[in-house]
């Protein structure tokens, strides 16, 4: 099963994201946002931290979860390469994620995303396979 | 031109945006329409104060996003050697591009405050930029109603370190020169002449807006369920004007909006301070004075009239500029008699464009014109077609210098992935609804 595929759209980039559970769909979003926004083979994984999203309704957790990554950056000049879902419901998101301090001289920053948009989000499960589109504003 | 427009989703989501309750008129879209989310960027709309509803969707991530632009007493040849020096300047004193921070600017959180309240006066107060140039300045650089405590403390981290920074993507600093005057008289008014060197900057609320447009996001989810209001899309959230959300928005969204013009205020102080260092000739001399900022995304309660009557509503400007007419009570005196200067940026290859509001755009379109040239290719596409080019030394053949933090921007930014803003310009032109007065050619690009 893909984890991901990009999706043309004009202005910025689009991802379409799969799962088999919804933990593996947001395990496999955070890995688009990883390779879309960075190098994660040239990332060490020698920091973690701890993300806590608390929202109303899995696509709400999803747009913040990945927002996560974008705050860290721009705050704590962190950039990810591996995360680890600890638990999640439906209001609820915990997870840890593994990566270290952003060095121009070794990172390569791909595409500056800005946001993650609601734009055409809708999580929906088919014959046991999550999906949804995500677009990121660029 | 319009065979384009309907590739893509865009005009799906004029009419979407047609369907909010409350919208006044119709659901606007200006010739440089292109795929959004929610709105279309392009897209213009007016909603009652009391039936209508406020949509961040409908303002854009980056609130405020706008344009101002420079004049000065310099003309193009006396700059020749020196234009690699100045550009090389301001690289030096603006930080552009991807995790740009200033290290010279420690902002506390009730600085911060102060910049959400006041704007670009907080700028001035502070020595960077001179009281005159205030009046040049959309609603004087600050819009009313900010109130810091509604902005979240996510948004403030992520302003705090990105106050007097470019940013990336289509933001830039540049240095221009006035090709063609249409319109001698305005052109006049605006000390603008042939060869006038000029400089324009392109730049918005960065992170801090971003923040402010996703927290609310969430909220006006919540509050479209609440208020019963059907989306067609997640990104045309909203809340009736007069609700606790719709309130709440406004006043976020206002301090995040005096967050860009600060942000553009400062800026103007370190390209004045770069032109000064490099030519060692007095700033006075220079006549680097503001000709005018304006918003290129933005909602604000402004007043019109209808069918005769004067009526205040909420218009909401998603990549489109005001383009208030000659004798506008909200201009300043100086340009009473010729109306509000509206600033066009193009791709950085080829050219820019100063308009003058109209009569006509008050009648038709909420006194609304175009922002600029619009994409027609993805990053993604523009990074394939530019593939194996030097496109920074293909600039400078062009006689155009081009800096940039990041190598990807400025091949993402390629001519050819932008519509040729002259036939835009030309659209508005024709129609009405903004007068070309001067076109500006670039001699060097700071890209972020």
């Amino acid at each position: 099963m893909k984890q991901f595929e990009y999706i043309e759209h004009t202005a910025d980039l689009g991802i379409k994201v799969y799962g088999s559970t919804i933990k593996e769909l947001f395990e496999n979003a955070a890995v688009a946002f990883f390779e879309i926004f960075s190098e994660p083979g040239m990332i060490k994984p020698v920091l973690k931290r701890r993300i806590v999203v608390e929202k109303k309704g899995y696509e709400q957790l999803l747009v913040q979860w990945l927002g996560e990554f974008l705050y860290l950056f721009e705050v704590e000049n962190l950039l990810f390469k591996e995360c680890s879902i600890e638990s999640l419901d439906e209001n609820h998101l915990e997870a840890i994620v593994f990566g270290e301090e952003f060095d121009p001289g070794r990172h390569e920053i791909k595409n500056i995303i800005k946001a993650v948009t609601y734009h055409q989000l809708c999580i929906r499960e088919k014959d046991g396979l999550y999906q949804t589109v995500i677009i990121f504003d660029i | 031109m319009l065979r384009d427009i309907q590739k893509d989703l865009s005009l799906t989501q004029v009419a979407n945006v047609a369907c909010l309750p409350g919208i006044v008129g119709p659901s606007l879209a200006m010739p440089d329409i292109h795929w959004g989310y929610g709105f279309p960027i392009g897209g213009v709309a007016a909603f009652d104060l009391d039936r209508g509803v406020v949509s961040p969707g409908g303002v854009g991530y980056d609130i405020n996003c706008g344009v101002r632009l420079m004049r000065s007493n310099l003309k193009r040849n006396s700059l020749k050697d020196k234009l690699k020096n100045l550009i090389d300047a301001i690289y030096r004193n603006i930080p552009a591009g991807v995790g740009s921070r200033r290290k010279d600017l420690k902002l506390s959180p009730t600085d911060e405050s102060k910049v959400m309240k006041n704007g670009a006066a907080w700028a001035i107060e502070q020595g960077f930029g001179i009281s005159q140039d205030l009046g040049h300045i959309e609603e004087r650089g600050c819009i009313s109603g900010a109130n810091p405590e509604l902005v979240s403390n996510k948004a403030k981290d992520r302003g705090r370190s990105q106050l007097g920074t470019v940013g990336s993507g289509n933001h830039f600093i540049e240095i221009a020169y006035v090709a063609e005057i249409y319109q001698e008289e305005a052109a006049k008014v605006l000390r603008l002449e042939k060869d006038s060197v000029t400089i324009m900057i392109h730049s918005g609320s960065r992170g801090f807006g971003h923040q402010v447009c996703d927290d609310f996001l969430s909220v006006m989810l919540e509050a479209s369920k609440k208020y019963g209001i059907e989306l067609p899309d997640k990104q045309l959230a909203c809340a009736p004007i007069t609700s606790k959300e719709g309130k709440n928005y406004l006043s976020a969204m206002a301090c995040a909006a005096n967050f860009a013009f600060a942000n553009r205020q400062l800026m103007t102080h370190w390209v004045r301070e770069s032109f000064h260092q490099v030519l060692d000739v007095p700033l006075k001399e220079l006549g680097l004075d503001l000709i005018y900022d304006v918003c290129h995304n933005i909602a604000k309660v402004e007043e019109f009239n209808l069918q005769g009557k004067k009526r205040k509503l909420c218009i909401h400007r998603k990549g489109a500029t005001r383009a208030f007419p000659p004798d506008h009570p909200t201009l300043p005196l100086d340009y009473k008699s010729i109306g509000q200067p509206v600033l066009i940026p193009g791709d950085m290859g080829r050219y820019s464009f100063v308009l003058l509001g109209t009569k006509r755009a008050m009648e038709d379109t909420f006194g609304s014109t175009c922002h600029g040239a619009g994409r027609v290719m993805s990053r993604h596409q523009a990074i394939k077609v530019a593939k194996g080019r030097a496109i920074i030394r293909e600039m400078a053949d062009k006689g155009i210098l081009v800096r940039s933090a990041g190598k990807r921007t400025v091949v993402e930014e390629i001519s050819e992935a932008y519509k040729d803003v002259a036939k835009v310009v030309n659209v508005v032109h024709m129609a009405g609804i903004g007068k070309r007065v001067v076109k500006l050619i670039p001699l060097a690009v700071l890209k972020g």
